[in-house]
């Protein structure tokens, strides 16, 4: 029974992309092409529930086999699912995240003339996500990450007659290659050392099984720590790219540019998750390389503080959203980090899955409630140019409200207990005896950034819904609160925003999770004490005060006054980080490749246009044999004659 | 007998071959028609000598007399009565005879190399037979009229049949291609109302 | 002494040979090639004797009626051609030739055109396809008036 529950989560998607397909590309009921996503994005989302309960089963791993794409001698490349607390937990916030986004995307996409390829992707995305989730080996769960990164591609650049669309799903798709390259090259290295220690009936393909590979790590660390550390650090290298990390976070704030409800469902709660996923997933092989996850803890440290400064700055709302995202996968990485000590590596990886799936939901609400600004105002999202919605966007200010107070976590709310979870295990660490003072300064960054956090979405929110009535001119006279069909999505993933935390944290759900882990010391449960909680709901209220403050009509000045001006417009730069990357990378490249093509055209080309004149010449030369004149072509038989006839006459010792 | 053969060949042999220069170095075309014939008459003699007298007198009606006629009646038709500029000058002279001389040169070659005796000058018989060719008995007698028709009627009946085909087929030929398209069918023009 | 025959008919070929690369008028052409059939003939003939068999001679009979055959296809194509271009010069007709290669009619041009130049001219086939002469690139080739096209009245 659970075997076809379990596969209909990847294939009514694909099913449901194949039919919209048809629907875009034959053009017939393209305004109903919502229906078979909605079906299978239903039936998805209610048989990842319904599995959820088999983490409470005896059983941590569970494997089921699927089909074989290819079967020859000791080659078997076999799709098959592996259900497991880890997959189980985020299979179930993609499937019912996406569910509720599709619901909500009827009504935003309506009237689009792309509405069917829109909801091909987007299933086509579910399909993929929900496969790399699930998959039980490494080279599948690689080859569904480049797919959701090509879903990912096609709708940032889903509007793509605009420029800076197309523009930024490039970016995306190359950022991404980056990461990805070297995340390939981790995997083969993996398998060429799982093929020296595996057992030699082991088959080829098979050797990139979880399983396999997680009872063969200690037999390689053994063997070559070093290559097992390099490949973890490709590994991270894959996770940094696609969970949009420092160095490469550059193409999540630019992949805003698709519609909003993929920068909700894929740029937010799921695909950018990826990356934290594929830590987890390889926890026990990250478990042998501390050092590797304290890199990982440095690298979500600084992209946590650094987004959420850039955040500040910025005055397009989608933005600060894309930053606070950023900067939210960032905590995951230092959750994650925490699995440094060996025996805190289950409460490290369930401390980022619980913080992911609470992140899924208050994000989504946040974006969708920015899709709604957006769609009311006319596509303008410009916090500079807007203000006062309170009233035109009634429902929609509560939700963000909702969404703000849960991310930047107030008290009781998911993100409270989430943040919780990954700032006791980051303070648990600092007592570390090997990398306790790297994971003080995490801990102080994790403080800040939680201040931080609190002070620009509440600014943005401030910003947004209060203060005087600004109404942009694109959004015309019809400005208005959106239809039902798109608050009641958002209703329920508030509700999710608002009591995930209290459901799963203080009743022991979380710990009954935490002990299925596989692969893993077991934990418990989370360590917890009182300083942290109450130091960050602190935290968070002097957020609250001071976005109040700074945000009054009246304190205009108190925000960065004359002499933080600089630094301000510094932020609202983004650090010039883009800049300093075009004249650092994209540059000198574009120097090399035009030195490049300069030797291209004068060498190789000049060479290979004298050699193809060769022929030219010789064709000019033959070409006056065809003069048309009778009597040449008659001469030239007369001497072909000849000739035939010398080679006959002595050419008999040839 | 055989200086008397060898004396008529190589009076025949070089009146043909002068008959060949004239014909190419004959401005005038009719001379150089008339050279032609010179040629292929005193070739006929040489094919006499070779005991073909069949061959013989067919070259000389068929060649001296149908076709130098015919050819010279054309020359009537089409020639003006000044020499015109394409007799006077010749297309690509070196070259051409470049082209002939090496030519000659290697056929001579190529034959004169061959070192079988091939003494055929005397009429009394066969040279040499490698019995090869075809299947027709040797006989030691000089071969008469009767016997080429024999030959040709069994041995190469289907060759003939075939020849006599050509020329009917390029006797409806000749007919179409020479006909004015621009003068109307007499029966055509009278049959308009 | 040998072979006395084989060679009178190898220099009678030559000569045949040499008349018809030479030669420019379309009749003497088609003679010289008369003469190299011939030649040909000789030497089956010669053949035949020194083979002591019938089948030379039945082979120069053979050669005999194609040279009938291609002296009346030969005139016949004569007379249409000179119908059309009013010249026996081979070099009237040089539509195969390169447009950039000489016209070798130049001095050809003075004859009399025909009367009936209207519809046997080339000019009746102005909607072949114009190739770009070989060695040239086909889209930098400036499409020409093609330069063997008939002056409409040689007057």
């Amino acid at each position: 029974m659970d075997y076809y529950v379990a596969w209909l989560i990847p294939i009514s998607p694909l099913i449901a992309a194949l039919i919209c397909t048809v629907m875009a590309v034959t053009k017939t009921g393209r305004n109903y092409a919502h229906l078979p996503a909605w079906c299978a994005l239903t039936i998805a989302a209610a048989a990842s529930l319904l599995l959820l309960n088999r983490v409470s089963v005896d059983e941590s791993v569970s494997v089921f086999g699927g089909f074989s794409w290819l079967d020859v001698a000791r080659v078997r490349v076999a799709l098959s699912i592996q259900l497991d607390a880890i997959s189980l937990i985020l299979i179930t916030v993609v499937t019912c995240v996406s569910a509720l986004v599709a619901f909500y995307a009827r009504g935003y996409m309506h009237n689009d003339p792309g509405y069917a390829r829109f909801f091909a992707v987007f299933s086509a995305f579910v399909a993929s996500m929900s496969m790399l989730v699930l998959a039980d080996n490494l080279f599948v769960l690689y080859a569904f990450w480049e797919g959701v990164g090509l879903c990912s591609y096609l709708l940032i650049g889903f509007w793509y007659k605009r420029p800076a669309a197309a523009k930024a799903a490039t970016k995306a798709f190359l950022v991404n290659r980056i990461a990805d390259c070297g995340f390939l090259l981790g995997i083969l290295l993996l398998w060429l050392q799982v093929g020296n220690v595996a057992s030699p009936t082991q088959g080829t393909f098979s050797r990139l099984d979880y399983v396999v590979i997680f009872n063969s790590v200690e037999l390689i660390a053994a063997q070559n720590p070093n290559m097992l550390a390099l490949i973890g650090a490709l590994m991270l290298l894959g996770a940094v790219g696609k969970s949009a990390q420092f160095p490469l976070h550059v193409w999540l704030p630019d992949a805003m540019e698709g519609p909003t409800p993929v920068s909700a469902l894929i740029h937010a709660a799921t695909m950018v998750t990826a990356g934290v996923f594929l830590l987890c997933r390889m926890s026990p092989l990250l478990v042998l390389l501390p050092d590797v996850l304290v890199i990982a803890g440095w690298i979500g440290g600084i992209t946590s503080l650094l987004a959420a400064v850039i955040a500040l700055f910025q005055h397009d709302l989608k933005r600060v959203l894309a930053y606070s995202t950023v900067s939210q996968l960032g905590y995951m990485f230092m959750a994650v980090s925490c699995g440094a000590s060996s025996n805190l590596m289950s409460a490290a990886v369930m401390a980022a899955l619980f913080h992911v799936a609470t992140h899924a939901f208050f994000k989504a609400l946040l974006f969708l409630s920015a899709g709604n600004v957006m769609h009311a105002m006319g596509d303008e999202i410009d916090m500079r140019k807007l203000g006062g919605l309170r009233r035109v966007l009634p429902t929609t200010h509560i939700l963000f409200a909702i969404g703000a107070a849960a991310l930047s976590g107030v008290p009781l709310l998911s993100g409270f207990w989430s943040k919780d979870g990954i700032l006791s295990l980051l303070s648990l660490m600092s007592s570390n005896d090997v990398y306790g003072g790297s994971f003080t300064v995490l801990l102080l960054i994790g403080y800040a950034t939680a201040a931080i956090t609190s002070l620009y979405t509440f600014r943005a929110f401030f910003r947004t819904f209060y203060g005087k009535e600004v109404i942009p001119k694109s959004a015309g006279s019809h400005a208005h609160e959106m239809p039902l069909g798109m608050i009641g999505p958002m209703v329920i993933l508030a509700t999710g925003s608002l009591f995930l935390g209290i459901v799963l944290a203080p009743t022991g759900i979380m710990s009954r999770y935490l002990q299925k882990i596989p692969f893993l010391v077991p934990m418990e449960e989370l360590p917890h004490g009182w300083a942290v909680p109450v130091l960050s709901a602190f935290l968070c209220g002097a957020g609250f005060i001071v976005a109040w403050i700074t945000t009054r009509p009246a304190s205009k000045n108190l925000w960065f006054g004359a002499t933080g001006r600089g630094f301000a417009r510094f932020g609202e730069n983004r650090f010039y980080i883009d800049e300093a990357y075009s004249f650092c990378f994209i540059k000198p490249v574009e120097w090399f490749a035009s030195l490049l093509a300069a030797f291209d055209v004068l060498v190789l080309d000049g060479f290979w246009k004298r050699v193809s004149r060769l022929p030219d010449r010789l064709g000019d030369i033959f070409r006056k044999l065809q003069s048309g004149v009778v009597s040449n072509y008659a001469g030239w038989m007369a001497f072909g004659l000849v000739a035939l006839l010398v080679i006959v006459l002595f050419g008999e010792g040839f | 007998m055989d200086n008397i053969n060898l004396a008529l060949a190589v009076v025949f042999s070089s009146i043909a071959i002068c008959g060949a220069l004239g014909f190419i170095l004959c401005r005038e075309p009719v001379h150089a028609a008339l050279s032609f014939a010179v040629n292929v008459l005193s070739g006929a003699g040489l094919f006499l000598l070779l005991d073909a007298p069949y061959a013989a007198v067919a070259t000389v009606i068929v060649y001296a007399g149908a076709t130098i006629i015919i050819f010279l009646f054309t020359l009537m038709f089409a020639q003006r009565s000044t020499l015109q500029i394409y007799d006077k000058k010749k297309s690509n002279p070196i070259s051409s005879a470049l082209a002939a001389a090496s030519l000659i040169a290697i056929l001579i070659y190529g034959i004169s190399r061959d070192s079988r005796p091939t003494d055929i000058v005397s009429s009394s018989g066969i040279g040499i037979s490698t019995g090869e060719v075809n299947s027709t008995p040797e006989s030691p007698e000089v071969p008469k009229v009767s016997d080429l028709g024999r030959v040709m009627y069994t041995q190469y009946l289907w060759a003939i049949e075939l020849a006599g085909a050509i020329l009917l087929v390029a006797t409806v030929g000749a007919i179409h291609i020479a006909r004015d398209d621009s003068v109307p069918e007499p029966e055509t023009a009278s049959n308009q109302p | 002494m040998t072979n006395l025959y084989l060679f009178i008919g190898a220099i009678i070929f030559g000569c045949g040979l040499l008349g018809f690369l030479s030669r420019r008028n379309l009749i003497l052409m088609f003679l010289s090639l008369e003469l190299m059939l011939f030649g040909v003939s000789l030497n089956f003939i010669a053949f035949g004797k020194l083979h002591g068999n019938l089948g030379g001679q039945t082979f120069a009979i053979l050669i005999l009626t194609v040279a009938a055959c291609e002296a009346a296809l030969a005139l016949a194509m004569i007379v249409s051609l000179y119908r059309s271009r009013g010249s026996l010069d081979i070099n009237v007709w040089q539509r195969l030739r390169e447009n950039d290669s000489p016209s070798k009619r130049t001095d050809a041009i003075t004859m009399i055109p025909s009367d009936d130049s209207d519809h046997q001219t080339e000019n009746s086939y102005g909607d072949l396809p114009k190739l770009t002469p070989a060695g040239h690139d086909p889209l930098s080739f400036p499409v020409e008036v093609d330069s063997r096209q008939e002056p409409a009245g040689l007057a």
